[in-house]
């Protein structure tokens, strides 16, 4: 559904992504972690036919990109890691715009989309975007992009902003969606999503994909049998020791 | 104090953008801020209006009652009250909208609120710092003032003390205004809003000399005459312009009225803006239950057309090439191809101006655009087609008019086939020259180019619109009757190929342009895509 061999993206001498190589099945939740900086959107923008890339195939839903940008991106949703839109538009005008530019059926349309602002609380979307506090338009944009039913959505940091009964819904949302066959690629810092949503989950650092495989596949690779995604996560990208006065401050905490 | 001194230095310096280049002689930031905002109104007040409306103002100076009109007033007080008026309206309006659109849209006001500083410390400086961004009504109010006081000898300290408490007023009120309103006007359509008044002022202003200037050149006795009828209305004994013509004229009363009122409602805003929640917050206003009939057709050309109409610089870029002939309909000396120049050469410059502006709004919200289904030359074709389109019906629907009012040589009703281009390659240029820098920074509102970058525009498109009509029009003058032109006496063969030849090299020259700017945005879309 989603692949890449040996996917590489230079910005002049530095390498963003090096020689990526990718396969997520279909109806398939995967979760593509690495710090900040890592080429996770990068990646994400490589795949959705946004940059090209330096060297690497991409193939998603069988059509190579960017050869097929047009037809992939009529056919996948992309949450972006900034929810950016027209500031003077309003909402409902910028979903309006979505369903013309995809040519969605009119009674369609208006049912999803009703659906979806009451699945998030949306009652807001008749002011203008540029009134929006982050989470508002987090919400908005995520109503755009899973009112078409896409067959491959990308999520990038889906949950910053978010409120937790927002961020609730989208869990469930996109649980439902992978019953229905939908494929579901996603980036987050929370790793606890990232652990009990994804069937699979991949570890970029520094441009390079450390790992990638199920928990039981990524625990076997850290040689540690039984920690956490985030103890995993840590060991893997080497991202320094923890300061002793942190540690300290937390063993207090949980002392007392 | 200590506080207000501190916060007024930080919107100043926040104002200031930093140069990378060291100057060896530079003035502070806020000061050029200042500058920016008053020079221009100032220059043309004292260019235009101050050679018009002082004589005038002179030639008023008598009380009514002695021309046998029975009122305390003085005939030039008709005529500055409705202007006092209209100032000080627009004044308030555009600050309490520039003060919701700086304290409700400025980063850095919940970092202030979360700083040991009273909230009226705030608002008081923000509403400074608005106040200088109504620089050109301030301008046209203070200068209206000094030109009253001066025509009629007042003295100075109560002029002085009339203008200060007038100010203080306005000031007191625009900011209760601000504080109330903010409460259902959210800053989008607060900044909206500014914009177009802005600019509407801006016409009100350039267009004010044109009703001045006829009253100037008429008998005092009867310009106060023809104004008798607006007492009732602009000289109402309750206006607060009325108190502060008579507060000028020394009436002390009037002026411990305006005075007084001034610092009420001064003390009053203060106290209100403790209490003022200044969260970045929206202002709800709506459910979201009404439908907007997009449909699926043209959402692009839809979508840009909102855009459009939702910014005040862009209403008055689509406007003003309307406006422009009409203002210069005399000068124009009823032809359709002088009026044809007079729009073309300001709306192939606008035309350039809005597609980039709306392609600013694109690169705003980047990389979300190439996220559609949509190539990004169709992106950038959607935008052209509604800037030249709509330029490009606005001329036909002025020029089937004007042909039929006008009746000129059948053959100049085909001037919209060049007018078409002309439009076309001012759009092609704009975008081109903001893509060779597109990571330009945009934050600003209303600056997207660069001075030198504007020049380059303007030479061009106003140059090629200029010359291709400008000849069209000389070869028109050789069969004017009774010209004089020194070609008159070339030999007809001569004019006939060589100015009509001339003509159509400058419209294949600019059709050759724009398809090479056309290939240069392709290039430049290219190297976009891919950084």
């Amino acid at each position: 559904m989603i692949q890449a061999n040996g996917l590489t993206k230079k910005f002049g001498d530095f390498v963003a992504v090096d020689e990526l190589e990718l396969l997520v099945e279909a109806g398939e939740i995967y979760a593509f972690l690495g710090p900040n900086g890592a080429g996770k959107t990068t990646t994400i923008r490589m795949l959705t036919g946004t940059l090209r890339p330096t060297a690497g195939k991409i193939h998603v839903l069988d059509l190579a990109l960017p050869k097929n940008e047009i037809q992939v991106k009529q056919r996948i949703g992309v949450v972006p890691d900034e929810p950016r839109m027209y500031e003077n538009l309003r909402g409902r005008e910028f979903l309006d715009f979505v369903a013309g530019v995809y040519r969605m059926e009119e009674a369609l349309y208006t049912s999803r989309v009703e659906e979806l602002f009451d699945a998030f609380s949306i009652d807001y979307a008749n002011d203008y975007i540029g009134d929006y506090s982050h989470g508002m338009k987090q919400k908005l944009m995520l109503v755009s992009v899973l009112m078409r039913r896409p067959e491959v959505v990308f999520l990038d940091e889906p949950t910053v902003g978010l409120d937790a009964r927002a961020a609730r819904i989208l869990k469930l949302l996109l649980e439902k969606m992978k019953s229905a066959g939908t494929t579901i690629f996603l980036t987050t810092h929370i790793l606890e999503i990232a652990e009990k949503m994804s069937d699979r989950i991949g570890i970029i650092h520094n441009g390079k994909m450390l790992a990638q495989g199920t928990m039981e596949q990524l625990r076997q690779l850290s040689q540690g049998q039984h920690g956490s995604l985030e103890e995993i996560f840590l060991e893997l990208t080497d991202s320094g020791e923890i300061p002793e006065w942190a540690r300290e401050n937390t063993e207090e905490t949980d002392h007392a | 104090m200590r506080e207000v001194l501190l916060l007024v230095r930080l919107f100043s310096r926040s104002k200031a953008r930093r140069s990378a280049k060291k100057k060896r002689f530079s003035l502070p930031g806020p000061v050029w801020v200042i500058l920016a905002y008053f020079m221009l109104p100032l220059a043309f007040f004292l260019g235009f209006f101050t050679p018009v409306l002082f004589p005038l103002l002179k030639s008023l100076n008598f009380p009514l009652v002695e021309r046998g009109i029975l009122s305390p007033f003085l005939a030039l007080d008709l005529l500055m009250a409705p202007m006092i008026f209209f100032s000080g309206v627009m004044l308030l309006i555009q600050f309490s909208q520039s003060l919701i659109i700086g304290l409700f849209d400025n980063e850095m006001i919940p970092v202030l609120c979360s700083m040991p500083f009273h909230r009226s410390s705030i608002v008081f400086t923000a509403s400074l710092d608005s106040l200088v961004q109504t620089g050109m009504f301030i301008t046209f109010l203070g200068g209206f003032s000094i030109l009253y006081a001066v025509a009629i000898q007042a003295g100075f300290f109560a002029s002085l003390g009339a203008v200060v408490s007038l100010f203080l007023f306005l000031l007191g009120l625009g900011m209760l205004i601000a504080t109330w309103t903010s409460r259902f006007v959210g800053r989008t359509s607060a900044k909206r809003f500014t914009q177009v008044l802005y600019f509407f002022g801006a016409l009100g202003i350039f267009g004010a000399p044109q009703v001045l200037i006829p009253l100037s050149r008429q008998n005092p006795d009867i310009v106060a005459s023809k104004l008798q009828k607006w007492i009732p209305l602009f000289l109402h004994r309750f206006w607060p312009h009325t108190f502060f013509l008579k507060a000028i004229r020394g009436d002390v009363s009037a002026l411990l009225v305006l005075s007084s009122t001034g610092i009420a409602l001064f003390l009053l805003a203060m106290w209100r803006a403790n209490g003022i929640e200044l969260s970045l917050s929206r202002k709800k206003t709506a459910s979201n239950r009404t439908r907007v009939q997009w449909g699926k057709k043209f959402p692009l050309l839809k979508k840009e057309i909102l855009l459009m109409f939702r910014d005040g610089q862009m209403i008055w870029y689509v406007i003003y090439p309307v406006i422009f002939p009409l203002i210069m309909f005399r000068a124009a000396k009823e032809s359709l191809l002088v009026i044809t120049l007079f729009f073309t050469m300001v709306a192939s410059l606008y035309s350039s101006l809005i597609t980039t502006s709306l392609f600013a709004q694109e690169r705003k919200v980047w990389p979300v655009p190439l996220l559609f289904p949509i190539s990004s030359s169709r992106l950038i074709g959607a935008i052209i087609r509604t800037s030249v389109g709509l330029f490009w019906l606005e001329y036909l629907v002025m020029g089937i008019v004007l042909f039929f009012l006008f009746q000129p040589f059948w053959a100049e009703l085909f001037l919209f086939v060049p007018v078409f281009f002309l439009l076309r390659y001012g759009a092609l240029i704009g975008i081109r020259m903001y893509l060779q820098d597109a990571g330009r920074d945009i934050s600003r509102k209303g600056i997207l180019l660069k001075g030198k970058e504007i020049l380059f525009l303007e030479v061009l498109t106003m140059g090629f619109s200029g010359l291709f009509l400008g000849i069209l029009l000389v070869y028109r003058q050789v069969f004017a009757p009774g010209s004089t032109a020194w070609f008159s006496s070339w030999p007809p063969w001569l004019v006939h190929s060589l100015f009509p030849g001339a003509a159509v090299g400058v419209f294949v020259t600019v059709i050759l342009l724009s398809s090479w700017e056309k290939r240069r945005i392709q290039k430049l879309l290219e190297n976009l895509d891919n950084t």
